[in-house]
């Protein structure tokens, strides 16, 4: 009898425990906790030591800290380590960092003025033969410098760092903000670039374990003034929802990129103080221009048409699109959106180019055969806004009768790389730079690098490379916004949203701010209580 | 002794009908759903349970509990194919290692050491990685290591059999190997077989809904689920209803089908 009633306490435990494990409340919760006994003990001892300790639950740290490795230095200019020549302020203007101004002085020459008095952490002064061996390092090691701008040749005298260009290339000083451009000490040993790298910035890396916590001093040396905070530790959590938790136990004083949904846990303005702005960052369908059906324009349109993105973006928190470029840029303001929703149109638009339900199942059918459209969908940036879009999108598409078969699946970049889709989503920042060229050059451009929508419009590659060759910057932003008309006018893709990015701190936390350009999280300006 | 025999009859009989309820609900589920599980409602994401929607709504307004009934479904059939699966190839391979003994047994078995050595999900997840998404490749690919334990049980079983009287009776009788197989060594294996089996039934229900929280089986917009916690996962704190309400259907069916699987063994179970 006892045996009998322990099978069954035994069987109610393990069913219990597994939905538990399965309904990611435990899963969460357990990964916080072990969170909290590995990291939470070091930071938890410094910030008694000193009050000016800050912990962040960061949702990305690399596997290394070099600035010219993929996209590692984002992480080393987010945590307020790495420093570029210009930088990106809340207006998402490039404004004067190590560089104290500039001038072009020819089509292909840019001359920039190093800051007088600077130097690296470890002392050495930041010169213009320093700033040039650094950018020369990044495109010695990363092919993505080369997309940025063509380098001929640099030239160092004194503070005077002299760029020529191979091509003119109008968004040079923009381009130069992306931190793969970090000024790094580039005469130290070169093994120590990947833990511990030698930059300007308000703090300085003490110690780094790849993919999971970096430690981080007062510079003290800082150009630009005290910095306000000790030390800091990062700490990486990926899952958004685990970085709520962490700023609800108090494990972590500042996190970023928290889901819209979960925005309001942190509403009471006495505990948490919250940052939002919009930034470059989209959410967009991209229709594959190349495909039966979507490589006529009528269908295209008739797609965008009928689908409620306006509604959608209210779903999943953002700021409906209605074009290209976020209204956080120039480019982005005053574009009119050439498809608001109107399913009938889209029916009418449908029948005319004869695809009608004639066997009355409620589809449409074209050369004798449903309409079916395959629609790839992956969890990017470990959100779940495209499958909600996904979701609505088939749900609105079924109601004007194509039918919409949703696939999830891991690896986008090989999906696109072969072609076989109707439809892919993609949370892509359409001016990583705040500039509107390179997004343009990659996905519009036929034959661009990421084109993978097969997008071909012979006007729009002119307009295209007009652009490129443009250097008044009013200018560069009123060609944009124009060719960005052209895309939506052609139904080319689907701008769903443009993304708030957030920051969220304890309200003891006071100078932090949300970037419409999210290179920048730790700043000198931030302080603790 | 007579009298445990009866009550364990009786709980079988008891755990018997609600597995056949909740069977029920899992094949009427579309009919007795209040809503469609797929239409999506803008106008009310993620409202709270209230009487027109019991379990409330999630994200994209679509009615919770409508899409546990009509989920119920595929978790059913999906965890019914999956054991059916396993059960006759863990039975014909047990059969055939144990009865043929020598190299055929030693091959078969090494085979089986090999698939054992893998732990169990994380094969499946590197299978459904390599034949592609989906939930009958998610099954095929649980499967796959699944039946190892039941071909373990019917090699030993058909091995201490094989010697037995009544089997070199049937042989001097003349009987086929097949034959044999089938009407002396099968009998006397299926009653355990199929004890393992119910068992069994809860856990694959758990593998099968934990695949597709990870987004290996089920695809959206398809009610199911594993799937559905998966959704849920975001809006733990903000909507919690769309959690507790699917975890609280997979808890209740894993429940009844262990106890089940619990009451087909007592009875089933030679000793009583």
């Amino acid at each position: 009898m006892l045996k009998r009633w322990k099978r069954v306490a035994a069987g109610i435990f393990c069913a219990g425990l597994a939905a538990g494990i399965l309904g990611g409340c435990s899963t969460a919760a357990k990964n916080e906790s072990d969170e909290s006994t590995s990291s939470g003990t070091s930071s938890n001892e410094a910030s008694q030591q000193t009050a000016g300790h800050l912990n962040v639950a960061m949702f990305w740290v690399s596997t290394s800290l070099d600035p010219a490795d993929g996209y590692d230095g984002w992480v080393l200019s987010r945590i307020g380590a790495g420093e570029t020549l210009v930088k990106l302020d809340e207006n998402a203007q490039a404004v004067p960092c190590l560089a104290e101004s500039w001038e072009q002085t020819d089509e292909n020459t840019w001359v920039f003025q190093i800051r007088e008095g600077v130097t690296f952490s470890n002392g050495s002064p930041v010169d213009a033969q320093a700033c040039m061996n650094a950018i020369q390092r990044a495109f010695d090691l990363n092919s993505r410098a080369g997309e940025y701008f063509q380098l001929e040749s640099m030239e160092a005298d004194g503070q005077t760092l002299t760029i020529h260009t191979a091509e003119p290339t109008g968004a040079i000083v923009n381009n130069l903000c992306e931190p793969l451009f970090t000024i790094v000490d580039t005469s130290v040993d070169e093994q120590t670039m990947d833990t511990a790298p030698i930059c300007t910035g308000p703090y300085v890396v003490d110690s780094f374990s790849p993919e999971t916590e970096v430690a981080l001093v007062r510079n003290e040396q800082y150009w630009g003034g005290t910095p306000g905070l000790e030390s800091i530790s990062i700490f990486s959590v990926p899952d958004s929802d685990s970085r709520v938790l962490a700023m609800q136990s108090g494990e972590a004083d500042l996190t970023t990129t928290i889901d819209n949904t979960n925005l309001a846990l942190f509403s009471d303005e006495s505990q948490y103080t919250v940052y939002e702005t919009i930034g470059p960052r989209t959410n967009v369908v991209y229709y594959n221009n190349a495909r039966p059906l979507l490589n006529e324009k009528e269908f295209r349109q008739a797609i965008s048409l009928a689908v409620d993105k306006d509604t959608y973006a209210g779903l999943i928190g953002c700021a409906p699109a209605t074009g290209l470029y976020s209204t956080a840029l120039v480019c982005g303001q005053d574009v009119t959106d050439p498809y608001p929703y109107d399913p009938e149109q889209a029916g009418q638009l449908l029948d005319s180019l004869g695809y009608l339900d004639t066997d009355g199942d409620g589809l449409r059918e074209a050369n004798g055969e449903n309409i079916q459209l395959q629609y790839y969908i992956a969890a990017d940036h470990g959100s779940a806004d495209s499958a909600i879009i996904a979701q609505a999108m088939q749900s609105d598409l079924k109601k004007v009768g194509i039918d919409v078969q949703l696939i999830q699946t891991e690896n986008m970049s090989d999906v696109r790389a072969s072609g076989n889709y109707d439809f892919c989503s993609a949370n892509d920042s359409t001016a990583p730079t705040a500039d509107p060229e390179i997004f343009l050059v990659q996905h519009y451009m036929s034959g661009g690098s990421s084109n993978y929508q097969n997008y071909s419009n012979s006007e729009v590659d002119q307009l295209i490379e007009t652009l490129v060759g443009t250097f008044d910057p009013d200018q560069r932003q009123q060609q944009a916004r124009d060719i960005s008309q052209m895309i939506l006018d052609d139904a080319g893709s689907l701008y769903i949203g443009y993304i708030y990015g957030n920051t969220v701190t304890s309200s003891r936390v006071s100078g932090a701010a949300q970037f419409p350009i999210d290179y920048y999280i730790i700043t000198r300006d931030i302080t603790i209580q | 002794m007579h009298k445990s025999k009866n009550k364990a009859a009786i709980r079988l009989g008891i755990f018997s009908v609600m597995a056949l309820l909740l069977i029920g609900i899992a094949v009427c589920g579309s009919l007795l759903a209040p809503y469609d599980p797929l239409a999506s409602d803008y106008t009310i994401p993620l409202s709270p349970p209230d009487a027109l929607h019991l379990c409330g709504t999630d994200k994209l307004g679509r009615d919770v509990l409508s899409r546990i009934l009509c989920g119920a479904g595929s978790s059913f059939f999906l965890t019914f194919v999956m054991a059916a699966l396993v059960t006759v190839i863990g039975t014909v391979v047990g059969m055939v290692a144990g009865y043929a003994g020598g190299l055929t047994d030693s091959i078969l078995m090494r085979c089986m050491d090999i698939l054992l050595a893998f732990p169990g999900s994380v094969f499946a997840i590197a299978v459904t990685g390599i034949i592609g998404v989906g939930i009958f490749n998610t099954v095929a690919a649980l499967a796959l290591v699944w039946w190892t334990k039941y071909a373990r049980l019917v090699r030993s079983m058909t091995v201490s059999l094989k010697d037995r009287d009544f089997v070199w009776q049937a042989r001097f009788g003349g009987a086929s190997e097949s034959k044999i197989l089938l009407c002396c060594i099968l009998p006397e294996v299926l009653p355990q077989v199929v004890t393992m089996a119910a068992m069994d039934i809860g856990n694959m229900m758990i593998s099968l809904a934990g695949l597709s929280f990870l987004g290996l089986a089920s695809q959206p917009p398809a009610p199911e689920w594993g799937y559905m916690l998966y959704e849920s996962r975001q809006y733990m704190q903000t909507a919690p209803w769309m959690m507790i309400f699917p975890g609280i259907a997979l808890l209740v069916t894993v429940m009844v089908f262990n106890l089940l699987g619990d009451s087909v063994r007592d009875v089933l179970d030679p000793k009583n």
